[in-house]
């Protein structure tokens, strides 16, 4: 454990942007372990972990050179990804020295999130879905999972409580669109994949629904939204362009009642939007209330559904989506309306049922 | 594309080192296992990510060079599976250098690798950065893998 905590003169986590020291360069941040609690990675493989009201936890590991791109925990499990590999070790009991079991999958990716059945999920590029699986002796059985017979991208992923069983897992695969399907305790089931030929999707967000459906927000490189009724049964999702969105897409999230999208240039709170498409209205001809602030952003991580944690070029900031919104910080509107109104629309996608997945078991090498 | 049907000179060297530059087969169509430059990218627009990594020095400790090429606020995508980044091993003294778009993952198991390190290196997307090519927030996720 690290003794020289990643925060400058102060500890808490109640300012908007946190004073870090100037060496630490974080990569990525996220949720941590429990509610109240956020996780920092950083560009030479620390993570840091800052629980509410407590100095933050630093953590190095030797085998991780590499800028930590994802972290996901299960429990006192960490999964840690960069472009080189994706690592899982065991974090030591509260106020143990030392780190416990560690494991190392040889193959990049472009992050990793956690799944209810107590697995990872890492998408790998071409390589295809990494996948573990817990077995006895704290050891993590490992495959990796890829659409039959069709090179695809495997960029990022996002899951959600299946609204049957198991998990949904959704991945965003660049041009080749998206690739819905199941995760279930004995694996995947079949894909369905939707591709809407000049949408390069970047990132996707499940949104919650009450009526026993899927929906999804989907974004591309060029900030196009692709929204989905019900991403395992909508044959035409709306794709959306809004003219005056600045920069290149980086993530899409989708809390509250309102859809938020982060480029290059800015952070974009998009208000009703989701409210409205789940409620079913036509988005066609319906100007959006927008609010944006401007900001050199690197990526960012939703944590307990309400703050957005942001890495920016120079620091991290916070952001809690359900009251900042009205807040001077984010009154930069897009517009003199402050409001956008749909440039194009597409609807016509190739959409594959039934999908076949080829499953290989891979090791885990033990770091 | 430009599918070559055979490997093609640079008219011209690198106007800073003078490195004669070879437009190889193997990544304009003929190996679809190798990485792929893009169909539009034109020769010459190829020609001048590698001009620009040697006017501006951008090499690794092994004498590779990379490259990237700014467009809008943004980075141009230069190969088939939207890569951002190009690669152009060290070539030896006398012979012309080759390139190719890199992926941004290592997607090679380590016995396979023969001891190489995932390249670039994040010294080379830091002296990126410090050139002008590239911003703070663009060297943060380019060396994550991400796009930028």
């Amino acid at each position: 454990m690290s003794e020289h905590g990643p925060m400058g003169n102060a500890h808490s986590t109640d300012i908007e942007k946190w004073p870090l020291n100037p060496d630490v360069d974080v990569s990525w941040a996220g949720p941590g372990r429990h509610t109240g609690e956020y996780c920092l990675g950083t560009s030479d493989g620390k993570i840091w972990i800052i629980p509410p009201n407590r100095p933050p936890i630093g953590y190095d590991f030797e085998i991780i050179q590499e800028a930590v791109n994802g972290v996901a925990f299960l429990g006192s499990t960490v999964a840690i990804s960069t472009r080189v590999a994706v690592t899982i070790v065991e974090l030591p009991s509260s106020g143990a020295d030392g780190l416990g079991r560690r494991g190392q999958f040889p193959f990049g990716a472009h992050g990793v999130i956690a799944t209810t059945h107590g697995g990872f999920i890492a998408p790998l590029g071409l390589k295809g879905l990494m996948n573990t699986k817990p077995i006895t002796g704290g050891e993590h059985l490992v495959t990796v999972t890829q659409i039959s017979n069709r090179p695809v991208y495997y960029y990022k992923t996002t899951s959600a409580p299946s609204p049957t069983s198991g998990d949904t897992i959704v991945c965003a695969m660049r041009r080749d669109g998206i690739a819905a399907t199941e995760l279930a305790p004995n694996g995947f089931g079949t894909a369905r994949t939707l591709t809407l030929p000049g949408l390069d999707v970047v990132d996707t967000c499940l949104l919650k629904s009450e009526s026993g459906t899927q929906p999804l927000v989907a974004l591309g490189k060029d900030s196009t939204l692709a929204l989905f009724r019900d991403v395992f049964h909508d044959d035409a999702p709306i794709a959306i362009q809004y003219e005056g969105l600045k920069g290149t897409g980086y993530r899409v999230f989708g809390t509250g009642d309102d859809i938020f999208i982060l480029t290059s240039r800015a952070l974009y709170c998009m208000h009703d939007l989701k409210r409205l498409f789940i409620e079913g209205h036509s988005l066609r001809d319906r100007p959006i209330a927008v609010q944006a602030k401007a900001m050199e952003a690197v990526d960012a991580n939703l944590c307990d559904d309400e703050k957005l944690i942001v890495v920016l070029s120079d620091g991290v900031t916070r952001f809690d989506m359900r009251t900042s919104i009205g807040d001077e910080s984010l009154k930069t509107t897009v517009s003199s309306q402050g409001s956008l109104r749909p440039s194009a629309v597409a609807r016509d996608w190739q959409v594959a049922e039934g999908v076949s997945l080829t499953t290989h078991e891979q090791a885990l090498i033990a770091a | 594309m430009p599918t070559l049907p055979n490997d093609q000179l640079h008219p011209t060297p690198t106007q800073r080192s003078g490195y004669q530059y070879l437009f190889t087969t193997k990544h304009h169509g003929a190996d679809l296992q190798a990485a792929q430059w893009l169909p539009e990218l034109l020769l010459e627009e190829e020609f001048a990510v590698f001009d620009r990594a040697d006017q501006l020095e951008i090499a690794d400790g092994d004498g590779w060079l990379y490259g990237v090429q700014p467009e809008g606020s943004g980075l141009r995508e230069l190969g088939t599976w939207s890569q951002q980044l190009a690669a152009f091993p060290h070539a030896r003294l006398g012979e012309a250098w080759h390139g190719y778009p890199l992926m941004p993952l290592n997607e090679r198991a380590p016995q396979n690798r023969r001891g190489e390190k995932m390249r670039p290196s994040k010294a080379v997307f830091l002296k990126m950065e410090l050139a002008g090519v590239i911003t703070t927030a663009q060297r943060k996720r380019l060396m994550k893998g991400d796009h930028a």
